[in-house]
């Protein structure tokens, strides 16, 4: 559903991706994998528009994604940033409507509220606090659900163990295997590259700018090019 | 003479709130000082003016089009200056000079084109004022006051209640994160803006109407920066407690002390109350947690 072509791009004058093909398919989990700087947000936000590429070409469900970040959300494709980055001068319930903010199905998005209530007990509880007043790991809660709320037939999650104790860590793992398994297909970017790799059905592997190994998940477990790109040669 | 004194007061302090809203409105998504803003008020005032003096239309209509007028000089504000900065990525202090610039261009274009003198919208209302038993009211008062508690309790509603607002405050809490949802940022800094440019021409307009209408009554949008500092920058109900608090403070002053010691005064209280809280009487301050 998603096939990314030679994608190179730039910041400023440094090039943080120099030419990565990839492709996510209909209900797979797909992790990309590198240390810091490999350009995995960059990639990231190339595909939902927030950073333009230089060059090659991004194509979901078959047409090139819009060229504004607002318009990418409406065609199914939904970007849950690093660093959570939820609304913390809203209530937890605002912050979910604004993830079903396109959406004109009253119904539906109380049908996704209540999923993901169901989810994360959490979030029904603090219903009415403000986002900046949840914790770490809840406000990692708080953004996958708003993402959840778009009604996404893809979920890019930018680094959602980030910061996060891990119990906190394996419970989110946890969630987003059933958010795949509920029909979102889902492309996690990670450093923390063993835990994604629990989840995964294929991964890439992304050291500074270019794909340097690509697999199925027991195939790039059992190659040494994972600890490579991590601890160099 | 004091429940006069107390209507007059909130009147003023109703047309303060009306641009201090707007005020609080911009700085909320962009986080800059719209100085520009009370030169719309200005802007909104000769326009009504023109339509009602030259060209001999009724009031109210006049009115209509001088807070439309307002709203798109507001949104043309946005469109052709302060776009083009943010989407440089220029820092916001950028922003604020921009907006000096064009509140000097509009104080200057305006005193070229109407001339610097002092200008009376004609006489609207056939009474000046109304007496309930031994106090007397004015009219003109009473009015200011209603058409401001009707535009803020409809900004308020708006705000709190639509998806639209829920969107203007999502924005002003993660503007990157909006867009990524869906939300046309542009498309709302613009209707922002309008919004704004609109309260702001009501106010110019009630204000032309109370006193007179000149090229410097722009200035006015000082007190409405004080009143939006005063209740917290970038809370729009705090912008509106705020300008009531200084009209009326004000306008008691003026009444039993001096007028000369009004700007004095308020800027005192200014000063005590970011002494005491920084953030503003209600200022938002929810701290982000890791």
């Amino acid at each position: 559903m998603l096939k990314i072509n030679n994608l190179h791009a730039a910041y400023g004058g440094i090039k943080a991706l120099k030419g990565v093909s990839l492709e996510v398919n209909e209900g797979e989990v797909v992790a990309v994998l590198g240390s810091n700087g490999a350009g995995k947000s960059t990639l990231l936000n190339c595909i939902s528009s927030v950073v333009k590429p230089t060059e090659g070409s991004i194509e979901f469900l078959g047409n090139l994604v819009p060229k504004h970040d607002y318009d990418v959300v409406g065609t199914g494709l939904v970007h849950v940033p690093e660093g959570r980055q939820i609304f913390t001068h809203l209530t937890v319930r605002d912050n979910l409507l604004v993830g079903a903010y396109l959406r004109n199905d009253p119904k539906g998005i109380k049908e996704d509220l209540d999923r993901v209530h169901k989810l994360f007990p959490r979030l029904k509880e603090r219903e009415n606090q403000y986002g900046g007043h949840l914790s770490g790991g809840e406000q990692q809660m708080l953004a996958i659900s708003r993402g959840i709320m778009a009604r996404p037939k893809l979920m890019l999650l930018d680094e959602p163990s980030l910061g996060l104790a891990p119990i906190i860590v394996n419970q989110i793992f946890e969630i987003i295997k059933e958010i795949n398994k509920a029909g979102t297909a889902i492309m996690i970017v990670e450093q923390n590259a063993f835990k994604a790799l629990s989840i995964c059905d294929r991964a890439y592997i992304l050291n500074v700018g270019l794909i340097e190994k690509t697999g199925t998940r027991e195939e790039i477990l059992c190659d040494d090019s994972l600890s490579k790109a991590y601890l160099g040669e | 003479m004091f429940l006069q004194q107390l209507v007059n007061g909130i009147s003023v302090g109703g047309i303060y709130a009306l641009i201090a809203s707007g005020y609080a409105l911009i700085y909320s998504l962009l986080g800059f000082s719209n100085w520009a803003h009370g030169e719309v008020a200005m802007l909104g005032a000769y326009v009504a003016l023109l339509f009602t003096a030259s060209l001999q239309l009724p009031f109210i209509a006049a009115a209509i089009i001088g807070i439309g007028g307002a709203a798109i000089i507001s949104f043309l504000n946005e469109r052709l200056a302060y776009r083009r900065i943010r989407e440089n990525k220029a820092p916001t202090m950028f922003l604020m000079i921009a907006a000096m610039g064009l509140s000097i261009v509009f104080q200057n274009g305006s005193m070229l084109l109407f001339g610097a003198k002092f200008q009376k919208f004609p006489p609207i209302m056939p009474v000046s004022s109304i007496s309930i038993g031994s106090v007397h009211v004015g009219v003109l008062d009473l009015l200011t006051l209603a058409v401001a508690a009707v535009a803020l309790i409809v900004l308020e509603i708006v705000i709190t209640k639509t998806k639209f607002g829920l969107g203007i405050r999502a924005i002003a809490s993660n503007t990157a994160t909006a867009g990524l949802l869906g939300i046309n940022t542009n498309k709302m800094f613009a209707l922002v803006f309008a919004i704004a440019g609109a309260l702001a021409g009501m106010a110019g307009v009630l204000l032309g109407l109370k006193y007179n209408v000149y090229p410097t009554m722009g200035n006015i949008g000082l007190k409405a920066f004080i009143a939006s500092v005063f209740g917290g920058l970038g809370s729009v109900r705090g912008a509106i407690v705020g300008a009531i608090v200084i009209g009326v403070t004000e306008v008691m002053v003026s009444g039993y002390l001096s007028s000369g010691l009004r700007d004095l005064i308020t800027f005192a209280l200014l000063i005590i109350i970011l002494l005491i809280k920084p953030s503003g009487l209600m200022g938002v301050s929810v701290e982000e947690k890791a």
